[in-house]
């Protein structure tokens, strides 16, 4: 087996971490922040990069910390692009100059790893990362004992044992394993072990993993919690937000209700107390209280919760678009990750200055994705609700142009006329999946995929979204199959 | 002199690791290579090859944290609990929750682990294994016939009648089963009992406690019960 190691992991093939003004700030100049063409004119000329496979370059392919600040790939690229020309340059000179540029410098070896930029680029590594390199490892021909693992095959006995600690955790015991050991079929042994973690305390339960995974998602503070185990100033009960998240994870549930339910959930317990599953609520159950009309549900960015702690007393939520954005999609836009600027925006409807060059690289973006949430109330009038009247009632002061701000906004780059809708593109979006995936593999392998493993890594997102139609439950499945939970 | 006896153990079963060359993140080691190498025990002046160790090239391991540490230890001491601070804190879920990488999101804000273990993560984990096996060790000496791991030793006045007693060796036998889920090695039998004998030159009173203990202690904290 030839595998490809990273000296450090990179996951630089996520539309999501796209710097698109980043990138295009390399190649012009620091007053020129938003110009998304470079990301894809980079993909037109190397589309087989793994970079390319599932979306865009991030912004550190070429560049080093903060925009501008170039890394020296970005230092070489830049010099190669019609140098004579005064900056900036206009945007079709500098796509006609790009691939003859990234040509000139493939033999090079910008990062001086010992490795081409062409390798480099093809093998999805950074050419601007010295610690970022294409290692080839053969495993085949190399000698040597190792009585306790099979270090160059998945090894059936160490998956079971890690499906063990990761799922359930807890090791084997003893007898487990002399039971293991004696199976016909170690693999169906491992996956039927999954199958019994799956349902178990460690993993669905109150403080478990799943539990776990949604703690930034919905940044709790007990202070401010109503309900059981509430706080001193009760606003809003978030273990209706924990339960909803752990339903789309688990069993046949499809993991887009954390963003297009318009129901709630509960855990069924055993006679010992113990989670044994989620279901959606019936009336008949007990939730926080929750005062979204259905038809204006949008999983967990409508919760009570979410609306208090996120929207607050802001006229333009922009803070619930970020959150959301950071929390389903993968993106954090403070950081210019998924930026897709809107023509013509941002508006600034609120009188907040972001026109200005440096707030409209990220708010192009931002703005139209918090449209939608204008008409859910925080902390203002009818807490929790959905109020078309929310701006005209409560925020007339917050700008000579707020009572002209829109519903319609856009996220992705694609229009949308309400927060629904909003969901349901993110939902159904490559982001959305491959998000999902992303924090299982963090949580099960404990770092970003490497190289070597983005193969595997975009096949589990895209099977994801197809033939297990958004179970997340089936695709861990697939996870422990892979080679790099696997193999020792 | 508990702590004296704790350094013997610690040293005596660090030494019965192979020998290998630390990596990068301090985590398990990585020898090999094509090959043979040469086993630094010499047989009457005679350089002894032995086939080399083929180690993983991930090199990818991952720390157990509390609620894992936990339950294995409890599992393998057959323990209902592991460890509490001043009687009636829990180790793991309160005390150190946070330096085992445990999160606590409601009221700290803490809602990911650290990234890194700390300097404390050690202490913390040998607090635990400490609490724990002598527990352990306490129950099975009042109990020597059913016990769950120290099973009818050779007892003479606090100290082992005879080292080399198969009772011994199968008491090992079940801390490595029941802790590491493997057999020990010869070696690593002999470097228990050589633990035992270091522990009884040293003069103490309850040598075979404190064996017991110790030889508990240095399996739950070695790298390959943390880790995995």
């Amino acid at each position: 087996m030839v595998r490809t190691r990273q000296a450090r992991s990179a996951v630089t093939n996520m539309k999501w971490t796209l710097g698109p003004a980043a990138l295009a700030a390399v190649l012009l100049t620091s007053e020129a922040w938003a110009l998304p063409v470079a990301p894809g004119a980079f993909c037109d000329a190397y589309p087989d990069a793994p970079t390319c496979l599932a979306g865009l370059p991030a912004c550190t392919f070429c560049h080093a910390g903060t925009p501008p600040t170039r890394n020296r790939f970005g230092e070489a690229l830049e010099a190669k692009i019609l140098p004579a020309m005064t900056r900036p340059l206009d945007v079709n000179d500098f796509l006609g100059a790009l691939p003859t540029a990234l040509e000139e410098i493939e033999d090079d070896d910008s990062d001086g790893d010992g490795y081409s930029n062409l390798d480099e680029i093809l093998s999805g590594t950074h050419p601007g990362d010295d610690l970022s390199r294409p290692d080839e490892i053969e495993c085949a021909g190399k000698t040597g004992i190792n009585d306790q693992f099979d270090v160059c095959n998945w090894d059936a006995r160490y998956a079971f044992k890690k499906v063990s600690l990761d799922f359930c955790g807890r090791s084997p015991t003893w007898e487990e394993m002399q039971a293991f050991d004696a199976e016909a079929d170690p693999r169906a042994a491992v996956h039927a072990k999954l199958t019994a973690c799956l349902d178990s305390p460690f993993w669905i339960g109150q403080d478990g993993q799943l539990w776990e995974l949604a703690h930034k998602k919905i940044r709790p503070i007990q202070a401010i919690k109503a309900g059981e185990d509430g706080g001193i100033i009760p606003l809003a009960d978030y273990y209706d937000d924990y339960r909803l998240f752990v339903y789309a994870q688990t069993d046949d549930h499809d993991a887009r209700d954390v963003l297009t339910a318009d129901f709630f959930a509960v855990a069924r317990t055993d006679s010992d107390g113990n989670t044994t599953h989620y279901a959606r609520a019936t009336g008949a159950d007990r939730t926080g209280r929750q005062d979204i009309v259905t038809e204006r549900r949008a999983g967990m960015m409508t919760t009570r919760w979410n609306l208090v702690l996120n929207v607050m007393f802001t006229a333009l939520p922009r803070t619930a678009a970020a959150q959301a954005y950071r929390s389903f999609l993968g993106m954090d836009i403070a950081k210019l990750q998924g930026l897709d600027p809107v023509e013509g925006e941002p508006v600034d409807y609120d009188d907040k200055g972001v026109q200005a060059d440096a707030c409209s690289v990220c708010h192009s973006t931002l703005d139209p994705a918090s449209y939608p949430f204008k008409n859910y109330q925080g902390l203002t009038g009818s807490v929790g609700t959905y109020d078309p009247n929310r701006i005209e009632d409560d925020f007339r002061n917050e700008g000579v142009n707020i009572t002209a701000m829109p519903e319609q906004g856009y996220v992705l780059g694609q229009p949308v006329s309400n927060l629904t809708e909003w969901a349901n593109v993110a939902a159904n979006s490559d982001a959305f999946a491959a998000a999902s995936v992303l924090e299982y593999w963090r949580l099960l392998l404990g770092h970003d995929p490497l190289a070597s493993e983005q193969e595997e890594f975009n096949a589990l997102w895209n099977t994801l979204k197809g033939r297990h139609s958004y179970q997340i439950e089936k695709m861990l499945h697939d996870l422990i199959d892979t080679e790099a939970y696997g193999v020792p | 002199m508990f702590r004296k006896t704790l350094l013997i153990a610690t040293c005596t079963l660090l030494f019965a690791c192979p020998s290998s060359e630390p990596s990068e993140d301090g985590g398990p080691t990585r020898d090999g290579g094509p090959g043979s190498i040469e086993d630094p025990n010499r047989d009457g002046g005679t350089t002894v090859t032995t086939p080399s160790f083929l180690a993983s090239e991930k090199g990818s391991v991952r720390f157990k944290k509390a609620k894992r540490i936990e339950a294995d230890f409890a599992t393998a001491l057959g323990l209902s609990e592991v460890c509490t601070e001043l009687g009636q804190y829990s180790c793991s879920d309160f005390i150190h929750r946070i330096t085992l990488g445990g999160v606590e999101a409601y009221v700290q804000g803490l809602n990911e682990p650290l990234p890194f273990t700390s300097v404390t993560t050690p202490l913390a984990v040998e607090r635990m294994a400490l609490f724990a096996c002598r527990e352990r060790v306490s129950a099975d000496f009042g109990n020597p016939s059913s016990g769950r791991i120290f099973l009818n030793l050779p007892l003479a006045n606090g100290a082992l009648a005879d080292v080399e007693a198969e009772e011994v060796a199968a008491s090992i036998q079940r801390l490595y089963q029941r802790a590491l889920l493997r057999v020990p090695t010869p070696d690593e039998v002999e470097h228990h009992r050589q633990l035992y004998r270091d522990i009884e030159a040293d003069g103490q009173p309850n040598a075979a406690r404190d064996w017991a203990v110790l030889s508990c202690h240095a399996v739950l904290t070695s790298m390959e019960s943390l880790f995995y």
